[in-house]
């Protein structure tokens, strides 16, 4: 369909102009011009305009809101199928904190989440409702254990059971074992080491076995003795068959007993966990199991368990154990893996 | 398009309840029926957070992948056996405007009667255009040659005019 003169627009082409759409050669001025020289043409594009405003006044969505009962139904279906909790929308300093209550933190975040708690009443708040969240957790799943409770099957089985014996001050004499104490059925028997274990035999004999294996020298004053002590790692392993301390970079053998002996820097309520994990180091390896070492001095060596044994399974390449330590004014967790095969 | 770290639940619901009013238009002018267009326009929503659930972004242009995921579902789907619904039903979905504007309900009626006798390619191509859409952005969410659509626009609005004023309407002569 064409307008006359073969170089006059179409109207298709000034339809397409009326919806804002460049065409080459038409302007808003030639068609002004070319409607008021043809009357017919005038009154096209004019018609033409008024349909296109009809419809589009008929068909557009502009300005239209729907109903509340049709945003209900979106928000109620966003709600459905999009999980907006997770990891990327809580606040990185809400995350450390609540890790910070669980000891999952290294040195560095610990002083910043210390900081956090300590400057912003927002913050304490969160460590608070955490801790508490924690506590009460975990009193619905575990119950408190006595300091002389057993540990449970999974360690149980691997124990070598040592029949009544008797701890002397926080120490197990390295004597007694060797005395062959072991199958000995009577409870009620006096431990044979209690009536010969002196200082000498037990404590320093022990103590310089420690202090031996950290090359450190020991002097005759009990004072830097305690300060020496203080001075240790808060947890060493004690190897039974060899009375000696693992060493740092040494591995735990499998199937060789071993004792948890801490060095508290400070006096306190004392935690261990205890995990294992047949995965290599360094794979990841959650924190264990909890139990409870009760009140705990600085300057004296607390071992755990305290009457038995612990030993890990030829399968297992590595263990993890957190040492947490608090009192009125502090608290500090120590973490260490430790791993597991022959040397 | 990535999600702000403020993103909430009824901060999304708000970008999708905002797209409705364009995304309805167009739903009915395929389905012809405002239950189905509802319908198909909820689907969609819904098939569009499940994947942002995933992803987490948005699509750079949400609007046009919206329009273009309708189409797709209603070519899928095909047309359900409803009864055909007027073009002008479709405003139980939408709140009141603006109540000073007058309107001729009786006007309004002969429009959509006019528009519902259009062909289904009218329908869809002269909802877009009413909502804004240039004819290059048709051309990427239909897939039509510019030509195509431009001549469809002409045709279509002519049909129109002649449902609308009957043979009262003056031609030009070729």
């Amino acid at each position: 369909m064409s307008n006359g003169d073969a170089d006059d627009p179409s109207l298709e082409e000034i339809s397409a102009f009326l919806d804002g759409e460049t065409v080459t050669g038409l302007t808003s001025e030639k068609l002004e011009s070319l409607s008021e020289s043809n009357p017919e043409l005038y009154q096209k594009v004019a018609e033409m305009h008024s349909v296109k405003l009809t419809l589009d006044n008929f068909l557009s969505a502009k300005n239209l809101t729907v109903t509340n009962e049709i945003k209900e139904k979106v928000l109620s279906l966003v709600k459905d199928k999009v999980s907006l909790d997770d990891d990327e929308l809580i606040d990185e300093d809400e995350l450390l904190v609540s890790s910070y209550v669980d000891g999952e933190v290294s040195a560095e975040e610990a002083i910043e989440a210390e900081k956090l708690i300590a400057e912003s009443d927002y913050y304490r708040s969160i460590y608070e409702a955490h801790s508490d969240a924690k506590n009460k957790v975990a009193s619905l799943i575990k119950q408190k254990k006595p300091k002389s409770q057993l540990l449970p099957n999974r360690f149980v089985e691997r124990f070598l059971p040592l029949a009544a014996v008797f701890v002397f001050g926080a120490f197990i004499s390295p004597f007694i074992l060797n005395q062959n104490f072991l199958g000995n059925n009577n409870p009620g028997m006096t431990l044979r080491g209690t009536s010969t274990i002196t200082e000498d035999n037990t404590v320093n004999k022990y103590r310089g076995m420690v202090y031996q294996n950290f090359s450190d020298t020991i002097g005759d004053n009990s004072t830097e003795k305690t300060d020496k002590l203080s001075s240790l790692d808060p947890v060493s392993i004690y190897l039974i068959e060899t009375q000696s301390v693992l060493m740092p970079g040494q591995l735990l053998a499998p199937k060789k007993n071993f004792q948890f002996v801490f060095s508290p820097p400070y006096s306190g309520e004392g935690k261990i966990f205890i995990n294992v994990s047949k995965n290599e180091f360094p794979s990841p390896l959650s924190i264990g199991e909890e139990y409870l070492l009760g009140q705990i001095k600085k300057g004296e060596l607390t071992t755990f368990p305290v009457s038995q044994e612990l030993n890990v399974d030829i399968e297992d390449k590595q263990m993890r154990i957190d040492f947490e330590l608090e009192n009125g004014s502090q608290r500090s967790v120590f973490t260490q893996y430790i791993r597991i095969g022959k040397n | 398009m990535t999600m702000d770290s403020q993103v909430t639940h009824e901060g999304i619901a708000s970008v999708l309840t905002n797209l409705m009013p364009k995304l309805l238009r167009f739903a009915v002018s395929l389905t012809k029926n405002k239950d189905d267009a509802h319908d198909l326009v909820m689907d969609i929503f819904s098939k569009f957070l499940e994947r942002f659930n995933e992803k987490k972004e948005f699509p750079d242009n949400l609007e046009a992948y919206l329009i273009v995921s309708i189409r797709n579902r209603f070519r899928d789907q095909g047309r359900r056996n409803r009864k055909q619904t007027s073009f002008d039903e479709i405003d139980d979905f939408f709140e009141p405007v603006d109540d000073t504007i007058p309107s001729d309900p009786f006007m309004k009626k002969r429009i959509a009667n006019a528009f519902g006798k259009l062909t289904d390619n009218c329908h869809e191509i002269l909802t877009l255009i009413a909502n804004g859409y240039k004819y290059s952005e048709i051309k990427e969410l239909t897939g039509k040659p510019i030509n195509t659509i431009k001549s469809s626009v002409f045709k279509c609005r002519e049909k129109f005019s002649t449902h609308l004023y009957g043979s009262e309407r003056r031609h030009l002569g070729k």
